[in-house]
């Protein structure tokens, strides 16, 4: 099952990047679709034969260098990369490798000191959106495609393209993909996790029957989505799986005025048969610790796939982080017409990148055989494990899978999610265009805006930002 | 001579960052691209500027701008009197010779020691949470539950109320400045027969005035550059009701990473502040009395 899991995962990646930003091959329904003008999805440069490896004495032709790395994690994360440092640097003490980590919170302000000082890190972890936002062409990140004793090869060219910029340059390499699924209570859904918008409106109007408080108090709603970016994917997976439009292509903002109407009209009626909390009902902490799951009053959240053991293992009297869980389910998103194929975002989950930086001091090629070394390694891919998350790079994967890495619920919903691909634009979770989306879906659920005015905010900002950056 | 080190501390470290950041708002600047295009104060007109539009209605160039000087603006001009009032209150209050007084001195300089962190942030979103205290208090006088931090109106005024449980620090400062009042002037005011509240305003009053000025401008400072309790707890909503400048200064420099912007957005701050610090010194003449 778990090769099998694997296999799946390649083919769905090329499903996936081929699709690009443009549009997706979901069937348009009620024939309300207009056809997405479709935006070529960049072409990774070829990859040629495998470098040779270095021998231990033979990296940086034995002299001493210092090269540093900058991750962020949590306390299991950061033990599992220090160990994994240790492992090279024993195998190479000529290099020290210096680790600079913490949270995650924070992180994307440092770097961009950092970056702007030209002190960051030689080798870093980062977000899929920031590859594309920090160093779309603008010599923020190395260009892997010429990296010496990269193993390009362990990477496929669908998965290469997701960190493929400008001109072709390779700006890191990424390690698996992620995306949202729903996580649902299997007491209040012993049938599963409804299928359409509609059916889940029509039940969660009667779970949310005997809501009485305005401002939460003990309501029971039938899906819970937690935070700004779950409403936003979740307007978006609305008008992708409906209309097969992504969000832009071509510079230009693809899903009209009326088709996010529409969808903000769904949510409108959601939240109206009280399936969906209203903002005011929703409040803080907008995390998976939020009692309203933790006690069971919630039908389902809307995860990525990496935290489903930390939010299912807040349910109920399961363990945090427990992969056994009982009393949760996994389901993709309703759709707004039954029999549309549901599909859901996906994006790479975390990239690993040389930068730059490790250019300009001449540390490239100890960065990059040092990268090589966390994706290749049989004894620092063990001593990693599943801290980066679940692998496609061919050695990780096939490690991850030796080790059984992969199973319980993060495996179905990893089974869910490349069953049914999706496409995240590039451009989703840009620092602009996300800040403008957001704005007009808190005016929509706070009452500031009726659904036609949050669809001509929703696309006219966004296209103003477009503009601006073409 | 003496005054060199001073002077160089001064250029270095205050002069030349205004002076900088003056300049790099004239270019679209982007030090992380290594980009830097002069274009004049076209960052200015993007903020101050707007057009009429169709039906005559004056639209601002970046709304966005102008939501959040409002915000701030409500925040300082209802935050800074509150946290002076409560200051003094409580300063006039420990300042007679009650039993006990050090340990209330010191429980009401916790908050300020404590800031506006995290564990604060989360504290104070459970108090003033949907079942939390502040309403279940509430409910006892059949106030129906408030959404203190999820709704328009309410959001700024619960920040506000942190801002005000933290006057510590001006408590102190008052509570000198109330102990420096020699006694010898109110005995005198008591064998005029003058009664505690005449004391208050024509005696204690007119003699911390030099201190209300400095604790003005230090609290009116101190809420402008208030950025964690509405990036915590608010989440600078709903509908950017606590979203203050220096989180919009902050978002779009580090996240949006528009440099020159984002230093526009800050010289149109330091103007701001200037201006209001300004009006305090200006009317200061009017309602300052130094002893000499």
């Amino acid at each position: 099952m778990k090769k099998m899991l694997l296999a799946v995962c390649l083919a769905a990646i090329a499903m996936f990047v081929i699709t690009a930003c443009g549009g997706n091959d979901a069937t348009p329904a009620g024939g309300a679709a207009t056809p997405a003008p479709a935006t070529p999805a960049p072409t990774p440069a070829p990859v040629e034969t495998p470098p040779p490896v270095a021998e231990d004495w033979q990296l940086n032709d034995g002299n001493p260098a210092t090269i540093t790395f900058e991750w962020w994690g949590g306390d299991a994360r950061h033990a599992a990369i220090n160990d994994a440092i240790a492992i090279f640097t024993d195998r190479y003490p000529h290099i020290t490798v210096n680790p600079i980590y913490g949270a995650f919170g924070g992180y994307l302000d440092r770097l961009t000191m950092d970056l702007a000082a030209g002190t960051e890190a030689d080798v870093l972890q980062s977000n899929f959106a920031w590859v594309h936002a920090l160093g779309d062409g603008y010599n923020v990140f190395a260009n892997h495609n010429t990296l010496p004793y990269l193993d390009l090869t362990e990477w496929s060219d669908d998965l290469r393209a997701f960190t493929t910029t400008r001109d072709g340059e390779l700006s890191g390499v990424p390690h698996g993909i992620t995306g949202r699924v729903v996580i649902y209570n299997t007491e209040m859904f012993p049938n599963g996790f409804p299928a359409t918008w509609d059916e889940l409106i029509e039940v969660g109007a009667e779970i949310a029957a005997n809501n009485t408080a305005v401002d939460g108090g003990n309501n029971r709603y039938a899906f819970f989505p937690v935070g700004y970016q779950s409403w936003d994917i979740i307007l978006m997976t609305m008008i992708l799986n409906e209309y097969g439009v992504n969000l832009q292509g071509g510079g230009q903002i693809l899903p009209s005025v009326d088709q996010v109407e529409a969808a903000f009209e769904v949510m409108g009626r959601a939240i109206e048969a009280g399936a969906l909390p209203t903002f005011v009902q929703q409040e803080a902490p907008l995390d998976t610790t939020n009692p309203v799951w933790m006690q069971g009053r919630a039908g389902g959240l809307f995860e990525w796939v990496g935290n489903i053991f930390l939010a299912a293992g807040n349910f109920g009297d399961n363990d945090p982080g427990a992969r056994q869980v009982e009393g949760v389910g996994v389901a993709l998103l309703p759709t707004m017409t039954a029999g549309t194929t549901a599909n859901s975002m996906q994006r790479p989950s975390l990239v690993h990148a040389v930068t730059q930086g490790a250019v300009n001091r001449g540390v490239d090629h100890i960065a990059a055989y040092f990268l090589n070394f966390l994706y290749t390694d049989p004894d620092a891919l063990l001593a990693i494990g599943d801290q980066f998350g679940v692998p496609l790079a061919r050695s990780a994967a096939a490690t991850a899978d030796a080790e059984g890495q992969v199973w319980g619920l993060m495996a179905d919903g990893l089974d869910l999610l490349v069953a049914n691909t999706g496409d995240m634009c590039h451009l989703f979770e840009d620092p602009n265009l996300r800040p403008a989306r957001a704005a007009a879906i808190e005016a929509f659920r706070t009452g500031g805006a009726t659904a036609r005015e949050a669809a001509e905010r929703w696309v006219a900002e966004q296209q103003s930002y477009l503009n601006a950056m073409n | 001579m003496l005054l060199i080190p001073w002077f160089i501390g001064m250029a270095l470290f205050r002069v030349y960052p205004i002076i900088a950041s003056f300049v790099n708002s004239l270019y679209q600047f982007q030090p992380i691209r290594g980009t830097r295009e002069f274009i004049g104060f076209d960052n200015y007109v993007r903020i101050v500027g707007g057009s009429r539009n169709a039906y005559g209605d004056w639209v601002w160039n970046f709304p966005h701008f102008w939501d959040s000087v409002s915000a701030t603006l409500t925040y300082v001009l209802l935050g800074t009197p509150l946290v002076l009032i409560m200051a003094f209150f409580v300063a006039f209050i420990l300042n007679f010779k009650l039993k006990g007084v050090n340990l209330f001195r010191t429980a009401y300089y916790i908050p300020s020691i404590l800031g506006g962190n995290v564990a604060v942030a989360i504290v104070w979103s459970q108090v003033f949470g949907g079942d939390g205290p502040v309403n279940a208090i509430l409910s006892i006088f059949g106030v129906d539950p408030i959404s203190w931090t999820r709704d328009e109106f309410f959001a700024p005024f619960t920040l506000i109320f942190l801002s005000a449980w933290q006057f510590g620090s001006v408590m102190l400062i008052f509570l000198a400045a109330l102990q420096n009042v020699s006694p010898t002037l109110y005995e005198a005011a008591s064998i005029d027969g003058a009664k505690k509240t005449r004391q208050l305003f024509s005696i204690t009053l007119p003699l911390v005035t030099p201190v209300l000025l400095f604790n003005t401008v230090n609290v009116l400072l101190r809420h402008f550059q208030e950025f964690n309790a509405a990036y915590l707890i608010t989440l600078r909503g709903p509908n950017r009701a606590t979203d203050f400048l220096v989180i919009l200064i902050y978002e779009y420099a580090f996240r949006r990473m528009q440099f020159g912007f984002a230093l526009a957005m800050s010289m149109m701050l330091l103007l701001i502040i200037g201006l209001l610090t300004l009006i305090v010194f200006i009317t200061s003449k009017y309602w300052v009395h130094y002893s000499d």
